[in-house]
């Protein structure tokens, strides 16, 4: 089940809207964990039953290990604990998600080829391991108190961001398990209309619009002329990013309506002006979790901690950080082209030379194209392809790849606009009063959307030609 | 307070390579040039040995500025 | 604004959508599923799921034509004439493919009783893939294929499809692909067309881009589609033989635009393998019909009066010589690849 899903906002989601605020009027706090996670075990089950079991082992191996954590003093035991605990975490993240590609690719070196037994991709799995990781380290550290088993599970499993994140920390959710306090009327529509923004961004802009031309685009990857290779690669570019942040303003949203706060994961990142600053502003969750749980213990570790040898960590953590997209060279490169980036932003930094802003910003974001081109494309060759396409190594001229290009221009032009000039969601979200024009313009996204999503296309050739 | 302020001031200068720099309870990430992730890094080592302190790593992203690291760092030496 | 009445409101808008859209769907029935009949012409009708139902609730017919679009003009009335005894249902599918000829032969063994005889048209194989824009349309019965028959009308209740919309809008207000089509027997027309074309043919054939969208470059044979195609046949004719059910397979008519397409070795590899399986009657190569446009809607689908003479020559068959067919088995392959192999020659070297 997926949030831009009928059966996920017209039955799922007033379902448990309601019942939260039965359950938080009355003050059953234990009951409303409860039903928290089991709400959310039915939306796991429903995408993804068969990896269910997974996700359960996951969650008791952890809670399990929490606890060792917790019960063996400071000291080499509990850094045991420890370190068992963020193996079995990678050890199931990498069977799960990586052992095809590390077979493929060692294999291939070494002329040996197993045959694994086809593993689907547990549903949420880079994101449960990671959430995990940092607590079994909040708990290691004593920022936070393990919690028990039926805690533990809900804030895990939790339905608003168990398949695309944010990615949440402990400290910031589990206590908020625990406050019955009754979400608000205000906090409620505030939610409602984070929610639709997110809805709309996902269906009507990403998925809609600039999916489409990227599709096009992409396919088409070995004709594209200089034009429609920016085009396709801006096309990509966008759809991610109203994709990836609709998304996650939709499970704001949904937080916001059971009453709980999650963290931010977007912040206008088209708008930076350096790839240092573009990594504060694209989904911050996991920057953050990179900066203080990948890049800060490994820089720890290196003393005395050189300019230089920062710079490696840093390259390192974002391979890391590539990688973690997916099991493909492509996520790889795409890491390692960021923490280049980054690396030349700190060289920058040093030199004290400050770039005029039009061209700082178009520097970053031509780096942000050329990492998406690479994130979406299908392996080395398409990306390749539509690179050098970039270069105008297909031609400079229009291939007509695109039917109506002027329109794609246009609406290419309008999601730059919204992603540039507008206020994004957060923004809005804390300046939100209802209004009459907030109504209609949710209503109106709203209802788009859903035209949007009910449209069961058909092919111009019905009962004429193949 | 200001006894743990006068000792961070020189530490501060000599990790951001800025001899003029002044903190005050209030300098932040964000109102001093040259602090960045890397510095970040860099003053929490050298903090963490003349003070023989550790922080957890989930308290570093919330120590971007001086008055809430003075605390946490009082917190730590009472202990 | 209160908060409270900014959230009944978007709850409001919310209801309203989805009950105007519901009753849109149910009310206009572009595909003919709810059986609202409003209005007199359909949309798009579906035709997988009108046949079953219709079928389910007459069970007495013993002769079935199986296909994909192109046999739909086929009138039972004509196949009940040359074929003594026959009770015939036009069970043509837009866009059937083997698999589905497979399934809904299979319902036929279980569900009709009488059931003694199954004519199978085939097309060229390149053709034989779902366009998933058109997924509504191919959808299959809820019998057949095992899903809740609420949820297969909820689909049709909740989404929208603005072309089978326009189509039923314009059919309903005297647009010319207006069908006639007779669920009780299975086949359709259309009438509008065909007057049209026996107006003016000439004018028809250059108004009609489809004729020219025929002479696309040659698609080259999908192997994995082609044993597909004749795994499903075999199975198709093994059931039947089982159930001493007689089995008349024959090719379409191909309009020649459409035969250009066609590769000869691919084509020779095709029959040689079918013929295998089951003797067949071949109208695919070049002739009067085929060669003639003002046989046809478009590239695709010859007319009504075509599907007469295709029966006619099926049933009289090897009684009266046809200049439309020719009649393929182990014993005749080496002679007729030789005919088409000629005639192929000559004609694409002629036009």
């Amino acid at each position: 089940m997926v949030f831009n899903s009928f059966q996920f906002f017209l039955i799922f989601l007033p379902a448990v809207v309601i019942m939260n605020r039965v359950l938080c009027t009355r003050g059953r706090i234990t009951a409303r964990k409860w039903f928290f996670l089991i709400s959310s075990l039915v939306f796991y089950s429903v995408s993804s039953v068969e990896t269910l079991p997974i996700l359960l082992g996951s969650l008791f191996m952890n809670w399990y290990i929490a606890g060792r954590i917790q019960s063996s003093d400071i000291g080499p035991l509990r850094q045991r604990w420890l370190k068992l605990g963020i193996t079995l975490n990678v050890v199931l993240l990498v069977v799960f998600k990586y052992s095809h590609f590390l077979a493929d690719n060692i294999g291939g070196l070494l002329g040996w080829h197993p045959s694994l037994p086809a593993f689907v991709l547990p549903l949420g799995i880079s994101f449960f391991t990671i959430q995990q990781i940092m607590y079994l380290v909040d708990c290691a550290e004593e920022m936070i108190a393990p919690a028990p088993l039926l805690e533990h599970a809900t804030f895990i499993s939790f339905f608003p961001y168990i398949t695309a994140g944010p990615i949440v920390r402990g400290g910031s959710i589990l206590p908020q398990l625990d406050s019955i306090e009754q979400s608000s009327e205000k906090q409620l529509a505030t939610g409602l209309m984070i929610f639709i923004i997110g809805l709309f961004k996902k269906v009507a802009l990403a998925d809609q619009s600039f999916g489409r031309f990227a599709d096009e685009g992409f396919s088409a990857a070995a004709s594209l002329g200089l034009a429609e290779g920016w085009l396709t690669g801006a096309s990509y570019t966008f759809q991610l990013y109203f994709d990836f942040s609709g998304y996650s303003d939709m499970a704001l949203g949904i937080g916001l309506m059971l009453g709980l706060s999650l963290p931010e994961n977007f912040n206008s990142p088209y708008k930076a002006l350096s790839i240092i600053d573009f990594w504060k502003r694209w989904h911050i969750t996991l920057s953050n979790f990179i900066t203080t749980y990948l890049y800060t213990p490994m820089a720890r570790s290196v003393r005395p901690l050189t300019f230089g040898k920062a710079m490696l960590v840093t390259i390192l953590a974002m391979a890391i950080a590539g990688i973690w997209h997916g099991a493909a060279w492509t996520f790889l490169i795409f890491g390692l082209l960021h923490g280049l980036a980054i690396v030349i932003n700190h060289y920058w930094r040093k030199t004290k030379v400050k770039l005029p802003w039009p061209i700082a910003w178009s520097l970053t974001f031509i780096v942000v194209i050329v990492g998406f081109v690479m994130f979406r494309a299908d392996g080395w060759p398409q990306a390749y392809a539509v690179l050098s396409s970039m270069l105008g190594t297909h031609g400079i001229d229009y291939h007509g790849v695109f039917e109506q290009g002027g329109l794609r221009y246009l609406i290419l032009l309008a999601g730059a606009a919204v992603a540039f000039g507008a206020p994004n969601s957060n923004e809005l979200a804390r300046n939100f009063n209802p209004s009459w024009r907030w109504c209609v313009f949710s209503c109106a996204s709203l209802l788009l959307s859903m035209l949007m999503l009910s449209t069961g296309g058909t092919s111009g050739a019905i009962y004429r030609g193949f | 307070m200001n006894e743990i302020l006068d000792r961070l001031q020189p530490i501060f200068r000599e990790v951001l390579e800025n001899d003029d720099l002044v903190i005050t309870e209030m300098s932040s990430a964000k109102n001093i040039e040259n602090w960045d992730s890397l510095a970040h890094i860099n003053l929490v080592s050298v903090i963490e040995q003349e003070f023989k302190i550790r922080f957890a790593l989930g308290e570093l992203e919330t120590l971007n500025n001086v008055g809430d690291m003075i605390e946490l760092m009082k917190k730590k030496m009472k202990r | 604004m209160s908060s409270s009445r900014f959230i009944r409101y978007i709850i409001g808008a919310a209801l309203l959508g989805v009950v105007a859209a519901w009753s849109v769907n149910y009310i206009i029935d572009p595909f003919g599923v709810f059986g609202t009949r409003f209005f007199p012409e359909y949309g798009f009708p579906q035709e997988r799921y009108m046949k079953i139902e219709y079928l389910k609730k007459h069970p007495d017919y013993n002769t079935f034509l199986i296909g994909g679009s192109r046999p739909g003009v086929i009138k039972t009335e004509v196949v009940d004439r040359y074929f003594p005894g026959a009770k015939t249902y036009n069970l043509s599918l837009l866009d059937g493919i083997p698999s589905e000829f497979e399934k809904y032969t299979e319902w036929l063994v279980k569900n009709m009783p009488d059931l003694s005889h199954v004519i199978l048209e085939l097309d060229w194989p390149v053709g034989y893939e779902h366009d998933p824009k058109n997924a509504q349309l191919n959808e299959l019965h809820p019998d057949i294929s095992g899903r809740s028959r609420n949820d297969f009308l909820l689909d049709f209740l909740a989404k929208i499809n603005f072309r089978a919309l326009g189509e039923a809008i314009s059919n309903n207000t005297g647009g010319l692909n207006q069908m006639e089509y007779d669920f009780t027997k299975g086949y359709w027309s259309r009438p509008l067309r065909d007057k049209q074309i026996d107006t003016n043919c000439d004018v028809y054939k250059a108004s009609e881009e489809l004729f020219s969208d025929g002479k696309k470059a040659r698609k080259k044979l999908d192997t994995a589609l082609l044993s597909e195609t004749l795994a499903a046949i075999a199975r198709i004719k093994s059931l039947l033989d089982k159930k001493k059910v007689k089995l008349t397979l024959f090719l379409s008519p191909f309009n020649k635009h459409q035969l250009d397409a066609i590769e000869l070795s691919d084509y020779e590899q095709f029959v040689t393998q079918l013929v295998k399986i089951t003797d067949f009657y071949n109208f695919m190569y070049y002739n009067k019909i085929t060669m003639n446009d003002c046989n046809y809607y478009e590239a695709s689908h010859f007319r009504p009066y075509i599907g007469d003479l295709v029966v006619r020559s099926l049933a009289e068959h090897p009684n009266r010589d046809s200049d439309l067919h020719r009649y393929f088995s182990r014993e005749t392959l080496v002679p007729e690849l030789e005919f088409i192999k000629a005639n192929f020659f000559s004609e694409r070297s002629s036009g």
